[in-house]
């Protein structure tokens, strides 16, 4: 076998043999955060990092974003160093909490972060408005950010890791503090700006969203990766099926199926009712009230991708 | 451009949400409104005027110092407290921006505030200096002596070399000098013995001096003979002399008489046509006291002619430029240590900076006595040469830190306008260099470059 050039055109972001340590105020090494963690994300994919609490994954994050130092080992990010900044300027970041000013409201919070990223203001007024409509805050564009419930700031810092319309987009929990509709507004979202080839990375710790978004996924434990790789590679398995009937069987014939699979296996097989999961079942709930009402506060969104966030170039 | 900008507005509303930036903003104004009110001077209006500018902007100029200081170390510091600074990292500004962000803003902020405690003291001069409260000579001499800009010019020194070595070949032929004492000890004993002889007038007699004037003022604004004398004996009672100005020959020379107390500044106006052809103006003071007193003008300062150099609005204008630098550096210099420590280390270490900048005289003396005292060889062998050591890393340290400071070393622009004196473009444009530009820049890079290689995720 050959080995592979680097395959630039294609790797967003890359780190070998990445190593993190904390240190004290003796600067006597404390924790070992991260510990030697090779990856890869590559353009238009959804990468996740999986991980319990303390493993690492915001460590990590925080070193592509330049917010850290690494210890040791090799990262880079879009091509060059994460501290670069044109790097920065084409990457999103959303952070594990909302690090916002609390005098600002939602508006002014928005223009202050698309003015850094040196848009024009008439290019901050419209991103800021779609924006808004798209994470259902149009009704508290005028609202200081510090009285938002926790859900609405998480929803100005997804907001403001949008607005430079990146190439890369490196989410850290973002459905942490979200309301189930929110955490599915949140991953459609995620869907979408897949879909229109950008990368994102994300951390998390809740299977469920990773199962439903991520294409590849890391698990890391302790600071290493203990797993990695696509969400199909990891969960099928080969040697077990199921099967599932059409639902209009009626009872007689069911009673021949089983038997006739009784006879092939000569063993009683495993029979239950599919369920939804609750996920699923909360959000019809919802869904059904709010045809009954429209919501008064809280978030209402659109529904829509704003329409400003472009594919990359290819 | 566009990111500082937004950095700046952000570090204006910070400020202006601080509670103890608004606690000084709030003193600042009750000094502004309440301070002219009750300030009441010695009974003259040149006095109440002094008092006004001394007091009212000297103490909202300190209040400004303050609150300057304070929130330019909070402006870094709390967005890595509160960790805002890791979004605004995260997006493209470099280091230097976000510093050059936060001190605009903080100069903003300055700007406004020193305006309006320029503007509302001139104000309060206006409305005080009516003629319904003084007389119309107050007010003439207000306008005369404080209310303009002019420039201190000194009389010549008279040459007293030849007289020195006169003198010295004299005592030592007296054999008044033992010959241990060299002679570059004793000549400059017999100068200073020369100079304040030159400076002395005994009971009875008089002295000349003559002042070179190259730039005349125009005829209707008089020069100021300011001056102030000590007596050779311990009382202060009042003293009868005269001035004559203008030479000798002329048939219309000016003669002042007066009865006047030691130590206290007095002030003859002088018409501009008293100065002679050659730009030069003689007085002469004779000293009438019926005792034995002599009358001791102070070699440096005690004579002096002041001479009219232009409007008092300019000067005062300048005078607001040069705190403005200064309130500029003390920004940096906060800004700069909130990059470094967090609040109450930055401005502890901010405001020790400051009390070493105020010491600069001090610690250039301490500089020099370590640089002649290090040789003491009086503590035995041992000691010896770690003695000589301490003393050698002390000079050096107080050598080090004077040249660094010393350029700050200015004057209290307040000081010029309480006595009308004119305040040069060329200091306007010196202390611009050294606080804004020089200064400012050094703390900017040395700020920036600690943020550029911090890791703002990590606490300070
Ligand atoms: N500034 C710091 N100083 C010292 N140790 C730190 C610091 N930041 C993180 N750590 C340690 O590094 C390890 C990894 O932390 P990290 O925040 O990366 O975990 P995480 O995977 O994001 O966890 P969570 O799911 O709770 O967000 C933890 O043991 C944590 O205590
Ligand atoms: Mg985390």
């Amino acid at each position: 076998m050959t080995p592979s050039p680097p395959q630039t055109a294609t790797t967003i972001a890359e780190a070998r043999d990445l190593v993190k340590v904390f240190r004290d105020f003796w600067h006597r090494p404390k924790v070992r955060a991260v510990n030697d963690i090779t990856f890869e994300v590559k353009r238009g994919e959804v990468f996740g990092l999986l991980g319990p609490n303390g493993s690492g994954k915001s460590t990590t994050i925080k070193m592509m974003l330049g917010l850290l130092h690494p210890t040791s080992g090799y990262l880079r990010v879009l091509d060059r160093s994460p501290d670069d900044v044109k790097t920065k300027a084409r990457v999103g970041y959303l952070a594990e909490e909302s690090y916002l000013y609390p005098y600002l409201t939602s508006e002014e919070t928005l223009h202050f972060f698309g003015r850094l990223f040196n848009l024009n203001a008439k290019q901050r007024e419209e991103r800021i408005d779609q924006l808004l409509d798209m994470i259902g805050l149009q009704h508290a564009r005028r609202r200081v950010v510090g009285e938002f419930s926790k859900g609405m700031a998480r929803r100005i810092g997804l907001a403001q890791a949008l607005i430079n319309d990146p190439d890369l987009i490196i989410l850290d929990e973002p459905t942490s503090g979200l309301d189930p509709l929110g955490c599915r507004q949140v991953k459609d979202l995620i869907r979408a700006l897949a879909r229109r080839g950008k990368t994102v990375l994300l951390s998390s710790h809740l299977l469920a969203d990773v199962e439903d978004i991520c294409d590849r996924i890391a698990i890391l434990y302790n600071g290493r990766i203990q797993a990695m790789g696509s969400m199909h590679e990891l969960l099928e398995q080969r040697n077990r099926y199921r099967v599932t009937l059409p639902e209009e069987l009626a009872p007689d014939q069911l009673q021949r199926v089983l038997d006739e699979i009784r006879s092939v296996l000569g063993a009683e097989p495993d029979i239950d009712h599919p369920r939804l999961d609750l996920e699923e079942f909360f959000l019809r709930i919802i869904e059904k009230a709010r045809n009954e009402v429209e919501s008064q506060s809280g978030a209402t969104p659109s529904h829509t991708l704003a329409s400003y966030l472009s594919a990359p170039p290819s | 451009m566009n990111g500082i900008l937004a950095i700046a507005l952000i570090s204006v509303r910070n400020a202006i949400r601080s509670k103890i930036v608004m606690v000084l903003l709030a003193f600042l104004l009750i000094t502004l409104i309440g301070l002219p009110l009750t300030l009441q001077g010695d009974g003259t209006l040149p006095g109440h005027v002094r008092v006004l500018i001394r007091y009212t902007l000297g103490l909202a100029t300190l209040i400004l110092s303050i609150a300057t200081v304070w929130a330019s170390c909070a402006a870094i510091s709390t967005e890595i407290r509160d960790r805002q600074i890791q979004l605004v990292v995260s997006k493209p500004v470099r280091a230097s921006q976000i510093w050059l962000g936060k001190w605009l803003g903080l100069m903003a902020i300055n700007v406004l505030f020193l305006m309006l405690c320029f503007v509302s003291t001139y104000a309060a001069l206006r409305g005080t200096t009516t003629p319904d409260r003084w007389s119309d000579t107050e007010i003439e001499q207000l306008h005369t002596e404080i209310l303009v800009a002019q420039y201190k010019l000194a009389p010549q020194p008279r040459d007293v070399r030849e007289e020195v070595q006169r003198q010295y070949r004299a005592a030592r032929a007296r054999g008044e000098w033992p010959e241990e004492i060299p002679t570059q000890e004793v000549l400059p004993r017999i100068e200073r013995a020369l100079r304040t002889q030159a400076n002395s007038v005994p009971a009875g007699s008089s002295n000349r001096w003559v002042f070179n004037v190259p730039h005349p003022p125009p005829d209707d604004r008089p020069l100021i003979l300011r001056y102030r004398f000590s007596l050779s004996v311990m009382d202060l009672d009042p003293v009868s002399g005269s001035w004559t100005i203008g030479s000798l020959q002329a048939s219309h020379r000016q003669v002042e008489t007066f009865e006047q107390p030691p130590r206290t500044w007095h002030s003859v106006a002088i018409s501009p046509d008293r100065i002679e052809d050659d730009g030069t103006l003689t007085v002469e003071f004779a000293n009438h006291a019926d005792r034995t007193v002599t009358v001791i003008f102070q070699p440096d300062e005690g004579l002096h002619l002041m001479v009219y150099a232009g409007g008092f609005l300019m000067n005062y204008f300048r005078a607001g430029l040069l705190i403005l630098f200064h309130l500029s550096f003390l920004a940096a210099v906060g800004v700069t240590a909130g990059a470094y420590f967090s609040i109450p280390v930055a401005a502890m270490t901010s405001f020790y900076a400051l009390l070493l900048i105020n010491a600069a005289r001090f610690i250039g003396r301490i500089a020099e006595g370590t640089a002649s005292g290090g040789h003491g060889h009086a503590h035995g062998p041992h000691g010896g040469w770690f003695q000589d050591a301490i003393h050698l890393t002390s000079h050096l340290v107080h050598r080090g830190l004077y040249a660094v400071i010393r350029p700050l070393e200015s004057a209290n622009p307040l000081d010029y306008l309480v006595v009308g004196e004119w305040i040069p473009w060329t200091e306007v444009g010196y202390m611009f260099g050294v606080k804004v530009v020089l200064y400012s820049g050094i703390l900017m890079v040395l700020g920036a470059w600690h943020m550029a290689r911090k890791e703002v995720a990590l606490p300070s």
